[in-house]
């Protein structure tokens, strides 16, 4: 029995077909029962095709299930009232082209009747939380993709919502853009907000999610808590800083006395996000080190 | 095998009442606002309104640029094509605007940013039509300045020096005899039963047409009035008693005004006489039955009456014995039936008149010495009774027709009065008011007095005659003089005998209750448009606001041509084969459908008013404004059901 918090969206049997007058049928949900417990960060993984994003339309009530249920935050999917407590940052950010980020900011905060100041502090706060401080009064149509997402990620935020469905919130993003994501989404957490993270980018899933869906053509292939499914049971690992090559010696001698024959003993490979992260994290300290010289040179 | 529906589930969002409550709150109302300042706000940077702007700069210019006719025709025309450029900028802008609003939104999936937001789709439809409103108000606002500035300018480009008018009333003097029409220098006598509008003048030339003809004369004022009067007088129209003479001189300013005479006209105590032989052995209790034949009855439907369904005119007379001190007087009320028979239409001479008669019952004690009295003192609404009263009895025609006012010469001490009706005045102020002073003077000593007048907007005031003056056989002159230059004042003696503005106004009132029109109009458009996006591509959403604009332009004669195709009669039908008959039935069926569906926009036009220069009335704006909330509830309940019912993929 999967352990989670109370449910904030519950699914039975809901199925989506599309059809329409000469357009084929498709199926894209088949019959899914699917439970997301506050406070999680429930990944919602599956290939191109597999119906994750139409699970999130019918969730936020964008398009109507052909059959079976769905509640989000105890209210039937799509229910208006319930809409003031999500936030949602689509596939691609769909938004007005000639507002600038203050402009819509402030619109989806007059949305949410959110009163003067504290929408003012709050669109200041996103801004600065997506790093968009410097194009703030850009208009949006001459922002990057990476930008447009920074922007609908703040949208989907304008209103603190207490549940958050982001589709592909990496995508377009530069690696900076996605460990502030990942960073954003477990500060997310820690407020207790419940998110729903819908992609194919498994390494984005792993870092943050709690639990995961695996769909496939529409159906519910796989659930459960990531360090359930991900846990290789009968393998141990341990790891160990500057073993010698004598302990290590010692260490597969020992493991033969109890048994263990023919450990697999390895150095360990970082990732290349992490590798990437780390140079361009240290050449940002020497560019800032060298700025600061400079000013130093300057002011004496 | 796709699973089958689960009947328990709604496929839609369709929860009317719970939208409509849900807006009805004030947040509901400020979500709506937000987003339709949101479509305004967008339009506006993508330059659809600066565009559209600058055409009707371009057309404001060009209009001034115009080849005119007279110096009259200029501001009309200026006008005409201003109002006639907003509608259609307006149109395309509505069209393309709304067509595409949220059909746009939806392809873009820009409709996530709100319809995942607690907007309603009811609030979504709500809040794009308002914001679509609120952009064609602000280019309306644009181009209504455009046009006022245009207009003015037009208005200043006139030659004539600014000054008084004058009109004269004269008193019932002699009787002429129908074939002896009368022209003095510089003084237009026209007989009874005549009207003749005149437009346009100069120092010296003088444009005038005859009434709903548009025929327009020009020359001196003498001879084209001569010529005018040779051709509109009849002598079966010409029955004596006294005349309406008016006086037009010069020094007016004229830019635009409008001259209508009018003679013979039903006024108060008109007068006829009867032969009363045969009746002498009756009792003062026996009543006269007699006929009465109104002529020149003229029919002014309100725009938006259907003009299929004919309302017969209805006229209150007060009947009374001349012969006593105090007379009591009868009030009858008579429904005057049309008759082909009695019509005495001459499409050559009087193309805008009907005439009708109806069947009074009087009380015989009414009639002393043959004469019998009667005041015209309520014409149904729609009629305007311009031309004589016969009556006639039995199978003899007895046509007698009395003098104008004024005719009735009171005792010395009385005074007789008429009354004044301000047309129109410039200004956006509506508090100001003219200060205008009456003249009234004997012309045959030359006594005259002078009545201080405060006329407001659209009143009505009354001069006292001190009867004194009134001179038995030259009448009175009356002159109106000090009148401002922005005002426009009309004169009014019962039903509107003499029309007389003097003075266009600055147009202020003029454009904004035209603009008014043209954004109510355009207001049905924006609906029709956001509801077509709704369920239609743009570019067919676009089209089909475009075709609804255009249909309803042409219902008039949409109308006119269905009219004709009445149902033919019984014994036609009967000699049709039940098929041709069954199918008859479903093509009239059709018709009625069509005229019923069809929507009329010709209740938005300010053409007529402006060709007058007149200031569209109010009772047509609220015409207006009733028409187009039921369009657009209409089109909007549409939008909304559409959407609601749309999957937003």
């Amino acid at each position: 029995m999967p352990e989670y918090g109370e449910p904030v969206i519950e699914t039975n049997q809901l199925t989506k077909v599309y059809s329409g007058f000469m357009r084929p049928e498709v199926l894209a949900v088949d019959r899914l029962d699917l439970t997301v417990g506050r406070g999680e960060v429930f990944g919602l993984l599956g290939p191109n095709g597999s119906g994750k994003t139409t699970t999130t339309k019918l969730l936020l009530g964008l398009i109507f299930p052909t059959s079976g249920s769905a509640t989000v935050l105890g209210k039937p999917a799509g229910d208006i009232e319930v809409k003031n407590k999500l936030g949602f940052l689509p596939e691609e950010s769909y938004l007005y082209r000639f507002l600038n980020a203050e402009e819509t900011l402030d619109f989806c905060g007059r949305i949410f009747g959110i009163p003067r100041p504290e929408r003012k502090k709050r669109i200041d706060e996103l801004i600065e939380l997506v790093g968009l401080q410097g194009a703030r009064k850009r208009a949006l149509r001459g922002y990057s993709k990476g930008m447009s997402r920074r922007i609908g990620l703040a949208q989907a935020l304008v209103n603190d919502p207490e549940l958050i469905f982001l589709d592909e919130p990496t995508s377009g993003l530069d690696p900076i853009g996605r460990r502030e994501v990942k960073q954003l989404i477990g500060r997310l957490k820690d407020l207790g907000k419940t998110v729903m993270l819908c992609t194919h980018l498994l390494p984005d899933v792993q870092d943050v999610c709690d639990r995961i869906a695996i769909l496939h053509n529409g159906r519910l292939v796989e659930e459960g808590s990531l360090d359930e499914l991900l846990m290789v049971k009968n393998q141990t690992q341990l790891t160990i800083d500057n073993l010698t090559e004598s302990e290590q010696k010692r260490l597969v001698e020992l493991l033969a006395e109890m048994g263990h024959d023919h450990p697999d003993i390895v150095h360990p490979y970082d990732t290349l996000s992490s590798l990437f992260m780390r140079i361009i994290e240290s050449e940002r300290q020497r560019d800032r080190a060298k700025n600061q010289e400079e000013v130093d040179a300057a002011a004496s | 095998m796709p699973p089958q529906a689960d009947k328990q589930h709604p496929t839609g969002h369709l929860d009317v009442v719970r939208s409509v409550r849900r807006f009805l709150t004030p947040s509901g109302w400020r979500r709506v606002a937000e987003l339709a300042l949101l479509t305004t706000r967008e339009a506006v940077r993508s330059r659809v309104l600066v565009g559209a702007v600058a055409l009707m700069v371009l057309l404001g210019l060009g209009s001034l640029l115009w080849p005119q006719a007279s110096d009259a025709g200029r501001v009309i025309v200026v006008q005409r094509l201003c109002y006639g450029g907003l509608t259609f900028f307006g149109l395309i802008v509505a069209a393309f605007v709304g067509g595409s609003a949220l059909h746009r939104d939806i392809v873009t999936k820009r409709i996530y940013t709100l319809a995942t937001k607690p907007l309603s789709r009811l609030e979504i439809v709500l809040g794009k039509t308002a914001g679509l409103i609120l952009l064609l108000a602000l280019f309306l606002f644009f181009g209504g300045l455009i046009t006022y500035g245009v207009t003015h300018i037009a208005n200043m480009r006139k030659t004539f020096e600014g000054g008084s008018y004058e009109l004269e009333v004269i008193a019932p003097t002699a009787r002429l005899e129908p074939d002896d029409p009368t022209v003095e220098e510089e003084r237009l006598i026209l007989r009874q039963g005549q009207m003749l509008e005149a437009i346009g003048k100069t120092e010296d030339k003088y444009k005038a047409r005859i009434a709903g003809r548009h025929t327009e004369l020009a020359g001196t004022i003498p001879k084209d009035v001569v010529r005018l009067h040779e051709r509109t007088l009849a002598p079966e129209r010409v029955v004596g008693g006294r005349e309406l003479g008016a006086r037009a001189q010069g020094r007016a300013r004229w830019g635009v005004g409008e001259l209508t005479l009018a003679v013979g006209e039903l006024a108060r105590n008109e007068t006829w006489h009867f032969d009363l032989p045969e009746e002498q052995d009756r009792t003062d209790e026996e009543t006269i039955r007699t006929r009465i034949t109104v002529g020149h009855l003229r029919h002014e439907p309100l725009r938006g009456v259907d003009r299929t369904q004919h309302q017969p005119p209805r006229i209150e007379f007060n009947f009374y014995n001349p012969g006593e001190e105090d007379p009591a007087r009868v009030s009858k009320v008579v429904d005057f039936v049309f008759s082909e028979q009695e019509s005495r239409r001459d499409p050559d001479e009087w193309p805008a008149y009907d005439y009708y008669y109806g069947i009074v019952a009087l009380p015989r004690r009414l009639a002393t010495d043959g004469v019998l009295a009667a005041e015209v003192v309520n014409v149904r609404p729609h009629y305007r009774a311009l031309g004589r009263i016969f009556v006639r009895r039995g199978k003899e025609p007895r046509w007698r027709a009395g003098p104008v006012s004024p005719r009735a010469l009171p005792e010395e001490q009385a005074t007789f009065r008429t009354r004044f009706h301000v047309q129109a005045r410039t200004g956006l102020d509506l508090l100001d008011y003219a200060a205008v002073t009456a003249i009234i003077r004997n012309p045959a000593t030359g006594e005259q007095v002078e009545r201080p007048m405060r006329l407001r907007n659209l009143t009505v005031s009354y001069v006292r005659f001190p009867s004194h003056l009134i001179d038995p056989e030259q009448g009175v002159d009356f002159v109106l003089t000090d009148i401002p230059g922005d005002a426009q004042i009309g004169y009014q003696a019962d039903e509107p005998p003499i029309y007389l503005i003097l003075e266009p106004d600055q147009f202020a009132a003029s454009t904004i209750r035209s603009v008014a029109l043209i954004f109510f109009q355009l207001s049905i458009f924006a609906t029709i448009a956001v509801a077509a996006s709704t369920i239609l591509s743009a570019p067919v959403a676009i089209l089909f606001t475009l075709v609804v604009a255009m249909a309803g332009g042409i219902k008039d004669l949409l109308l006119e041509e269905m009219g004709r195709r009445a149902v033919p009669a019984a014994a036609a039908l009967q000699q049709m084969t039940p098929t041709e008959r069954a199918w008859h039935w479903i093509e009239y069926l059709y018709q009625q459908i069509l005229i019923w569906a069809a929507p009329g926009f010709s209740q938005f036009s300010s053409a007529e008013f402006i060709n007058r220069q007149w200031t569209v009335p109010w009772s047509v704006l609220a015409t207006a404004v009733l028409i187009a909330l039921g369009y657009s509830v209409v089109f909007f309940a549409f939008g909304y059901l559409f959407l609601s019912a749309r999957e937003l993929e």
